[in-house]
């Protein structure tokens, strides 16, 4: 008496093999998805949120663009301001700040004067202060001089600074009914003749502040990084992770 | 694939927008604090002792050697800025009599943790002194989600009223 096979016997073998195929050809998939989930899973305890990348490569990848530079210059101390980030030489002072507009030498330093902070500089270059827009008469526009005094041009109009840059004071009116011409303030600019040296270090330490490797390895774990294909392949990555729980499963369903 | 550059780019610029809220600037805090006529600005020099105290309270070391401050009548008001997870949150904090009268949040530059610039929360401080150790003399509730940022408020409402403190022992 012939008895045919069950159906689902002769299924089993054929789920089997492409079980197996399909485990083969998710092998490198999976090693990539599972690995960068698993760094990106532990990203805060490996600090990668603030770590960033110096590498130039990734950074053009990236497309980071070249940062505008402006400085100032004082007794062989470069204060530049790079995209609102203050360096004096290559040390960087303070977090995001605003657009810088001048510097003042002091009796025991150097102020900082920009457009919503103050910062004030020992002779040595350590930090004495820094301050916000509550110690400034306004928005800064210009940083200029009058009779050797720091002057400012705000929002609100010119103001004198004292000998310790704490307090404002308005200018007062000239002498004769004339007002002051312009060009009698000094008005400061930035130099352009910064050192090559200092001027390659600040752009990359700009830029390498725009990208953190948390970001690349997420964009890693997508597969952003290699374009649609990259996002294709680690969609497929996935569907074969989830194919082959499922094959899985059901054989082991067939077998009990 | 321009669309892919596009959203590139698009995912970088959002990168360099940090979210930065002004909620009261802080030459308004001032006006708001004092009227009209706020009161000149002064410095409080950092000695080593002051450093070594808002080092233990901040847990870490003030930045610079000087902060200004503004007094007048028995109040005196400090703006100073404190990092939350990543980014300097500007905070107002008045003390009068040796007791927070107001602490407000007047930039916020956190991606998360926001809810701390909510009245309800700042209420908490009010009237707050300091204890033994320079801690406040009562618990602060919480905030899920905004703990860094609500160790910071504390932080910042404890070093205010150690440094009105130090500047009411200098005067006296």
């Amino acid at each position: 008496m012939n008895s045919t096979p069950k159906p689902r016997l002769r299924k089993r073998p054929q789920i089997i093999r492409w079980h197996w195929r399909l485990g083969l050809l998710t092998i490198p998939l999976a090693l990539w998805l599972v690995l960068s989930g698993l760094i990106l899973n532990h990203s805060n305890w490996l600090e990668l949120d603030q770590r960033t990348v110096g590498l130039q490569w990734v950074l053009d990848a990236y497309r980071i663009p070249q940062p505008q530079l402006q400085t100032f210059v004082h007794d062989q101390l470069w204060i530049s301001d790079v995209e609102e980030a203050w360096y004096l030489n290559q040390a960087r002072i303070g977090g995001e700040l605003s657009t810088l507009r001048g510097i003042w030498p002091l009796q025991s330093g150097l102020a900082l004067i920009g457009e919503r902070h103050l910062a004030w500089l020992d002779n040595t270059g350590a930090l004495l202060e820094l301050a916000g827009s509550e110690a400034l008469p306004g928005r800064i526009l210009q940083v200029g001089e009058h009779t050797g005094q720091l002057l400012v041009r705000s929002e609100h109009g010119l103001f004198l600074a004292d000998a310790e840059v704490l307090s404002w004071h308005p200018l007062p009116d000239p002498p004769s009914s004339n007002p002051y011409p312009d060009t009698h303030f000094n008005w400061q600019q930035g130099t352009t003749s910064t050192p090559q040296e200092i001027k390659q270090a600040l752009i990359h330490s700009w830029r390498q502040h725009q990208l953190h490797w948390e970001r690349v390895l997420l964009d890693l774990h997508a597969g952003r990084v290699w374009g649609p294909i990259g996002s294709f392949l680690a969609t497929l990555g996935s569907l074969g992770l989830l194919l082959l729980c499922l094959s899985g499963l059901w054989m082991w369903w067939q077998r009990r | 694939m321009r669309l892919l550059w596009l959203a590139l780019f698009l995912l970088f610029c959002s990168s360099l927008i940090q979210a930065e809220s002004v909620y009261l600037s802080p030459e308004d805090f001032l006006s708001q604090t004092f009227g009209e006529n706020v009161p000149a600005a002064q410095a409080f020099w950092f000695t080593k002792a002051h450093r070594e105290a808002a080092t233990r309270i901040l847990g870490h070391a003030p930045a610079g050697a000087r902060l200004r401050y503004w007094q007048e009548n028995g109040r005196s008001v400090w703006i100073m800025d404190e990092i939350g997870k990543e980014y300097p949150i500007t905070f107002g904090v008045v003390v009068n009599q040796q007791a927070i009268e107001q602490v407000r949040v007047l930039i916020y530059r956190e991606s998360r943790g926001w809810e701390i610039r909510s009245a309800a929360f700042a209420r908490q401080f009010l009237q707050a002194h300091l204890a033994a150790e320079q801690k406040l003399d009562r618990q602060i509730d919480g905030i899920t989600g905004a703990t860094l940022s609500v160790r910071a408020m504390q932080n910042v409402t404890r070093l205010a009223l150690y440094l009105d403190q130090q500047i009411n022992v200098a005067t006296r």
